[in-house]
């Protein structure tokens, strides 16, 4: 078996050359996000069970915010290909950068590997890593038997 | 650009969903490292009942995972590992658009903010 895991995660880092209060406001300002996610809509009511949306040509992504701590930390679950599909956790984290000037900026999204509402009781906590684990000895060893 | 949010949601989503069951990933493990395998067989490796092995080999069939191929009276189950990788290449697709958002972030708020 695969000792490299696949994460059920997507985690990136970015270092942006401004203040934290600048990259918080790109984040949840609808006429900023519009110019940078970029979308062709997008609304926020930037409060904890408060409403995004985003919208695109084809798509529209509804979702929800959960946790807000400007200028530190904003976290939304939504569904990034519309509504009728899985939702997934995006976590923005803010950080000064390492030098002073400007600001670490941290997104994670996750849940891609979500239980289904019934197996959330029997959740074990190694389920997503053996997920990712699975999903990479299935993709890269098996594929050479066929 | 982001005409399409998420490539393959549908495919990806199954397959997490039909592993989301411990019992199917063993399964898919059995499956995976002895090659094609009976509902019987299967639920003796495992210790469940057959009825139940014949269940969740269903849910990995609806999802693409595993197929049946009739042998005699019995149908015999071999993994399919296309859907994984449609599963890792729409991770790989959503990191990529993050990407993409963080570089248009970065240049959004370094040459264009005040």
């Amino acid at each position: 078996m695969s000792t490299t895991p696949v994460p059920d995660e997507i985690r990136r880092d970015v270092t942006i050359g401004v203040g934290r209060e600048q990259v918080w406001a790109a984040l949840t300002d609808p006429d900023q996000l519009k110019r940078w996610f970029p979308t062709k809509d997008a609304r926020v009511d930037l409060r904890p069970g408060g409403e995004l949306y985003l919208e695109w040509d084809e798509v529209r992504a509804t979702g929800t915010f959960e946790e807000i701590d400007p200028p530190n930390r904003l976290v939304y679950r939504w569904h990034p290909a519309g509504d009728e599909y899985p939702s997934t956790t995006v976590e923005f984290t803010l950080a000064d950068a390492a030098d002073g000037a400007g600001t670490q900026l941290t997104v994670v999204e996750r849940g891609f590997a979500q239980l289904p509402a019934q197996n959330r009781a029997d959740n074990s906590e190694g389920w997503t890593s053996e997920l990712g684990e699975l999903v990479d000895y299935l993709t890269t060893t098996l594929k050479t038997r066929h | 650009m982001a005409a399409r949010a998420d490539p393959g949601v549908d495919d990806a989503g199954a397959v997490f969903a039909a592993l989301a069951d411990p019992t199917r990933r063993r399964i898919v493990h059995e499956l995976s490292a002895e090659g094609p395998l009976t509902a019987t067989q299967l639920a003796g490796r495992i210790g469940i009942s057959r009825q139940a092995t014949s269940k969740h080999l269903l849910a990995l069939s609806d999802a693409g995972l595993a197929i049946g191929e009739r042998l005699g009276r019995e149908t015999r189950f071999e993994l399919d590992t296309r859907p994984f990788a449609e599963a890792e290449s729409w991770m790989r697709a959503i990191g990529a658009l993050w990407n993409r958002r963080l570089e248009g972030l970065k240049e959004f708020l370094e040459r264009e903010a005040p």
